[in-house]
């Protein structure tokens, strides 16, 4: 069976490779399911799980948020639009369609820029996950 | 003796149907895995009684007695076992490539199926036998993404005959305790 800590695991796992941890820059990290306080000027990727069923065929989803720092367009903090779009694409082709021994994951809806409390802006990613369970009992 | 109460599935295996009650101690079963939860369904058909009353009279003159269709036992299966699919189809299997080949003839399983229930009130639940039941399947969910492809067993139930009186029968009962112990219920 699976839990909200293995979608984030395995997602995790999918993102963790150097086609992604190359556009974090410095200082960038990938968090499970919360992003620690003052990291407005780091890029960071941040997965969360919405819960997941406990079925033959689980099905669960979650998010994969893609915070990258805001720059300045005269006086006004904006979103880096260039640098969003480049990691959530990036992130996309990772998880969409993906087909693994234990898990399979996909894209539920296109990317949308959001901003957080703290001000950062972030590429909300939302994602579907499903598992077939090995020893399902309860018939 | 306890109230009778039973509900839900343990486990679901398939034998050889058999059509005498002694076949039961000789059956070999194998366990249907990953059993579709809630499509375990078991319909008894009801008898039906028509009443013929005369013109001038206010109660039945006669009364016909049509009994049910057979019963019927449905249930879906989420895993496909070589064993099982041997049971149900015409079919060639290769172990060593893992490959099935499905026959074009089709094929009216006559097997014997053994539902063990829950155990849902004191300690006991209820191991049921029905010897002889002639399946024919479908599919559910045929390949979708988001969902596992089940086969679905619709089986009408026959009869075999009991060992003592030589009567026709459709199943044995039995309870037992949550262990499979056998349940003694001469002593109140």
């Amino acid at each position: 069976m699976k839990d909200a800590f293995d979608v984030t695991i395995d997602v995790r796992g999918l993102l963790n490779v150097p086609a992604i941890t190359t556009l974090l820059s410095t200082g960038g990290s990938i968090y499970q399911t919360e992003r620690p306080s003052g990291r407005g000027a780091f890029t960071d990727i941040v997965i969360n799980c919405l819960g997941i069923t406990n079925e033959p065929l689980q099905k669960g989803s979650g998010n994969v948020n893609c915070y990258v720092p805001a720059i300045t367009s005269g006086a006004a903090k904006v979103a880096n639009q260039p640098a969003m779009m480049t990691l959530s694409r990036a992130v996309i082709a990772l998880i969409d369609m993906q087909f693994k021994t234990t898990f399979q994951t996909w894209i539920e809806d296109t990317p949308i820029i959001m901003q957080d409390t703290d001000g950062s802006y972030f590429v909300n990613i939302p994602f579907e996950y499903q598992s077939v369970q090995n020893n399902f009992k309860n018939i | 003796m306890a109230t009778y109460a039973v509900g839900g599935v343990e486990k679901i295996e398939l034998a050889p149907a058999f059509f005498t009650e002694a076949g039961a101690a000789t059956a070999v079963w194998v366990r249907a895995e990953n059993v579709a939860p809630d499509t375990v369904l078991y319909t008894k058909n009801a008898d039906t009684e028509t009443d013929l009353v005369p013109e001038d009279k206010d109660v039945a003159f006669i009364t016909f007695y049509t009994p049910g269709e057979a019963d019927t036992i449905v249930f879906g299966l989420l895993e496909h076992h070589p064993t099982i699919m041997a049971m149900l189809f015409n079919q060639e299997y290769v172990a060593a490539t893992s490959k099935t080949t499905m026959l074009a003839k089709r094929k009216v399983a006559n097997l014997a199926v053994k539902i063990t229930t829950r155990s849902m009130k004191d300690d006991r639940k209820q191991i049921i036998v029905i010897p002889n039941v002639r399946f024919t399947t479908s599919v559910v969910n045929n390949l979708s993404k988001t969902a596992l492809q089940q086969l679905l067993l619709t089986g009408k139930v026959g009869s075999f005959k009991t060992t003592t009186t030589n009567l026709d029968a459709i199943s044995i009962k039995t309870w037992v305790t949550d262990s499979n112990a056998v349940i003694d219920s001469t002593t109140p």
